[in-house]
């Protein structure tokens, strides 16, 4: 039995363009993924936590959307240990928000700003423990504050009493407080100080390790999704192109993989100039055929006119390009 | 800083990074003051000269790059329309010949130019964008280029094209620049000087192999070790945050979160030591280890 | 944010005034020297003395009192109005934001028909139709004002909903009702009560114009509009019977816009956010957020 997993899910906007033209924007575009939680149990401790990478419009965030079921899929089905949740209303998702949680990128937007700390934690906790007394709430409510760090008597505060660092720990806490299974984080590193982005990764090694927590971070940052992740997913144009392990980046076969790894400058200074020329493609006109060919330098004449499929190339290695 | 050479300012955010490039230029917005000092650039003190003089040394002789490239940009006009109006206020030059070297400038960092000169900034994307205000700094060939934070809000494919680009211009144009970042790896990328600051203070300084191969002050260490494709087994982060400006410590500003801060740093704050040639440090630790190993050596 | 509040003169002139001006006409039965209706043409036109504090009208009635009762019926439509728009406005507006569609659809083309007319003809055009009458012109400033505040309270909302904090909320698995109530509802009141207050001045002003008008408040009940418009003939001879009447409403106005700037200001939780000198921050734009700016 999967976890979570997605069968040709695919989100489209629609803007109108002029009075009766409406353009459709396809932001994720046919992903078929497992989440498998089970067989990582008690593998290690960053086992069971999936990255997911790409540039900026490639639809990343959009799919954490979906598989959070933040919104709807257009098209394709999510399965949530076996059963399908593409479609239902808010109030049957209740199991599932229990064990999938999302922190997002902003958390200070993510926090209300009118409700004091007690408030913002106790909220998950009066949703999936109704019969919880005030009492039991605050005893768990000083026990999370501690548990990521901050002081558990600051629970009278709001959120703009805190720095950003500790808004963070609070989206956080407010996240794990009930214990979820999967926590999905939206580029919660990013544009963080190098000090704060190491302080909150090693935070989420922490809770994974004593709550089994596991993570799937969405995010474009190549060193923190290396260092928390065991299984790398690349997203491209609204498609996943490749799916490898974390530990084999040099196993990477996908020319678009490749050249996100090989315009990541490294500490030594060791930088090489090589990097990926052009711009992402406009998702109301993803290119013919595979949707990086005019930016990939291996290209063939098949790869402007037929849209490659998903194989896999080993056991947790697969990628969807014609050159395999 | 040296001509044709690049050098580095990292740290945390709030650690008065930006403020330093305000500075040079003498943009400090309100309530902020230049106390004190001085700017030497060629020989002359940028801080002494009359405000006129001053606006042509801006964009002329030090052009500054903003992190925020949809904002550096009015929203109403025309990317080209930004870069000629840049070359007109300093130089009287017929229409044509501004777009030209517009155009020619663009083409060199590797744009579109004619589509981009039409383009009103939103058009454009994230990384284009950046290099469009790049090139708007870098018309009038600048002695020195300031960028703050250029290419923090960038993914890794467009940030190695900014990256690529000012690495090449800097070995084209005998020009310097100063790198202001809070991302190590960006600034091992194109850096070969480097200096760190916090709290508003340089506390090391140098050659930026050396000092990120050995890092002598604790804060650097510390910075260090924080970053994933650093240490590739736990990371051990600096705990704690940046001290308010305003209310900065007694003696070192960064004891509070100093793992090794020893008697004498919560009282004297530290000057800055030359340990090697070009490599600075201000730390009461290294001073007592170096004068330590000197007298073993003496005696 | 009290404190705020309290070092503002402005709008502590405000709570001064207001509070004066409810006091004063609330307690008016206990206040007033004489009964405000009773006529008597022996007493009519007396100059202000140890009788009368302000003298009498053209009907011999004590102005004093008659103004003290005036302000009581004053305030107290206004207010009723403001209570049935709010009622009316905010839901409907938290409606149509939410939920979006057709319900959005529907309540905004009314909301547009209502706005296309100015507000204080459409009450007239109503009143006409209902008849004159205290009641009738509440119920007409209700009819037309409610629009105003479903239009704000949309626009928050649909602002609002597209913050992560309400994302956050649905995945701590909250249900709609509760988003709204917990989470719409408290960032859409503050604005909301300073818009009221503001708008109860314009209430004042309305009620009081329509009873000049000879639309709300029947001879002989007192009311501020109506006494004004009582003293039209003896604008000449006896101006202070304008004059009261007339301040009373500036001031009381006055008050209610003075309190409700200060207002603006305290409901921030922030409280007046300082543009952050450039640099501290990474990529954030100084924000200025007073309830203000939003509302207008």
């Amino acid at each position: 039995m999967t976890f979570l997993s997605g069968r040709n899910l695919g989100k489209s906007y629609f803007t109108s363009k002029g009075l009766w033209h409406k353009e459709e924007i396809r932001a994720v575009y046919d992903v078929s993924l497992d989440l498998d939680l089970e067989n990582a149990r008690g593998a290690g401790s960053r086992s069971g936590n999936t990255g997911l990478v790409g540039e900026s419009g490639s639809g990343k965030s959009t799919l954490a959307r979906l598989i959070s079921r933040l919104e709807k899929p257009t098209t394709g089905s999510l399965r949530f240990k076996d059963e399908a949740i593409g479609d239902l209303p808010e109030k049957m998702l209740l199991p599932f928000r229990r064990q999938v949680q999302v922190i997002f990128q902003d958390a200070a937007a993510s926090l209300n700003p009118r409700h004091t700390v007690e408030k913002i934690l106790s909220e998950p906790l009066r949703n999936f423990f109704p019969g919880m007394k005030r009492k039991e709430r605050l005893e768990r409510i000083t026990e999370i504050m501690g548990q990521v760090g901050l002081s558990p008597d600051h629970f009278e505060r709001f959120p703009h009493e805190f720095s950003g660092g500790q808004k963070r720990r609070l989206a956080i806490a407010r996240a794990v407080i009930i214990n979820p299974d999967l926590l999905i984080c939206d580029e919660v590193t990013s544009g963080l100080d190098v000090s704060l982005q190491g302080q909150l990764l090693n935070l989420f090694l922490e809770l994974g390790d004593r709550f089994g927590v596991h993570y799937l971070l969405v995010s474009h940052d190549l060193p923190a999704v290396r260092y928390l992740c065991r299984r790398v997913l690349v997203m491209y144009a609204g498609r996943i192109v490749e799916d490898f392990p974390a530990a084999e980046m040099a196993a990477s076969i996908h020319p678009y993989t490749r050249a996100l790894l090989e315009s990541e400058p490294s500490l030594d200074g060791s930088f090489s100039p090589r990097f990926l020329p052009g711009e992402p493609p406009d998702p109301s006109a993803y290119p013919t055929g595979c949707p990086f060919h005019p930016r990939c330098s291996e290209k063939k004449a098949v790869c402007s006119e037929q849209a490659p499929i998903f194989k896999k190339v080993a056991d947790n290695h697969g990628t969807a390009c014609h050159l395999t | 800083m040296k001509e044709g050479r690049c050098l580095a300012l990292i740290g945390e955010s709030g650690a008065g990074k930006s403020i330093t490039a305000l500075s040079l230029l003498r943009i400090v917005p309100p309530p902020g003051k230049i106390t004190g000092g001085e700017v030497i650039l060629d020989n002359r003190d940028l801080l002494k000269l009359g405000k006129e003089e001053m606006r042509l040394v801006r964009g002329e002789e030090l052009a500054l790059v903003f992190q925020d490239s949809l904002s550096t940009f009015n929203p109403v006009r025309t990317v080209g329309g930004h870069i000629c109006e840049t070359i007109n206020a300093h130089r009287r030059l017929p229409n044509g010949q501004a777009k030209e070297m517009a155009l020619e400038k663009m083409a060199d960092l590797g744009l579109p130019a004619g589509r981009v000169f039409r383009s009103f900034p939103f058009q454009l994307s994230g990384g284009m964008r950046q290099r469009a205000a790049l090139a708007m700094a870098l018309c009038l060939h600048p002695r020195i280029l300031i960028t703050d934070e250029a290419t923090t809000s960038l993914d890794v494919t467009l940030q190695a094209q900014v990256l690529h680009y000012l690495k090449k211009h800097l070995e084209d144009c005998c020009m310097s620049i100063l790198f202001i970042t809070h991302d190590l790896a960006a600034a091992a990328a194109v850096a070969d000087q480097v200096a760190v600051i916090y709290a508003g203070r340089i506390v090391e300084k140098g050659q930026l192999k050396k000092v990120f191969k050995q890092p002598l002050h604790p804060y650097t260490q510390a910075l260090l070790r924080s970053h994933p494709s650093f240490c590739p087994g736990t990371l051990k982060p600096i705990q704690g945050s940046p001290p308010d400006l305003a209310l900065l410590p007694e003696g070192c500003s960064f004891y509070p979160r100093c793992p090794e801060a020893a008697g004498i740093c919560l009282s004297r704050v530290p000057e800055m030591l030359e340990v090697d040639s070009g490599r600075q440090v201000a730390c009461h630790l290294v001073k007592s280890a170096i004068l330590t190993k000197g007298e073993i050596a003496a005696s | 944010m009290t404190v705020r509040f309290l070092r503002d003169p402005m709008s502590l002139a405000g709570l001064g005034v207001i509070l004066l001006v409810f006091v004063l006409t609330m307690a008016a039965p206990l206040l007033s020297p004489h009964d405000p209706l009773p006529v008597s043409l022996a007493e009519r036109l007396q100059p202000a003395g140890n009788d009368y504090p302000l003298g009498t009208d053209p009907l011999g009635r004590c102005l004093l009192s008659r103004l003290l009762f005036g302000g009581r019926m004053t305030l107290q439509y206004s207010l009723s109005v403001l209570l049935i728009i709010i009622l009316i406005g905010v839901p409907a507006g938290l409606a149509a934001g939410y939920l979006g569609g057709i319900v959005d659809s529907i309540l905004m083309r009314m909301a547009d028909i209502v706005l296309a007319f100015p507000n204080l003809i459409l009450a007239l055009v109503v009143t006409g139709v209902l008849g004159p009458g205290l009641i009738n012109i509440l119920i007409a400033l209700a009819l037309v004002s409610w629009v105003q505040y479903a239009r704000v309270v949309r626009g928050m909302v649909l602002s609002l909903k597209e913050k992560e904090f309400i994302l956050a909320a649905r995945a701590s698995g909250t249900a709609p009702g509760g988003i709204i109530w917990h989470h719409l509802l408290p960032n859409v009141l503050p604005p909301v009560a300073v818009m009221a207050t503001l708008n109860l001045g314009s209430l004042v002003l309305s009620i009081s114009t329509l009873s000049f008008l000879g639309l709300g408040a029947q001879p002989p009940l007192p009311e501020w509009g109506a006494m004004i418009n009582e003293a039209r003939n003896y604008i000449v001879t006896q101006p202070q019977l304008m004059l009261y009447p007339g301040t009373a409403i500036a001031v009381t106005v006055l008050g209610f816009n003075l309190l409700g700037d200060g207002l603006r200001d305290v409901f921030d939780p922030q409280g007046f956010t300082r543009p952050r000198a450039y640099g501290f921050g990474k990529g954030k734009q100084p924000v200025f957020v007073a309830g203000a700016k939003r509302i207008k």
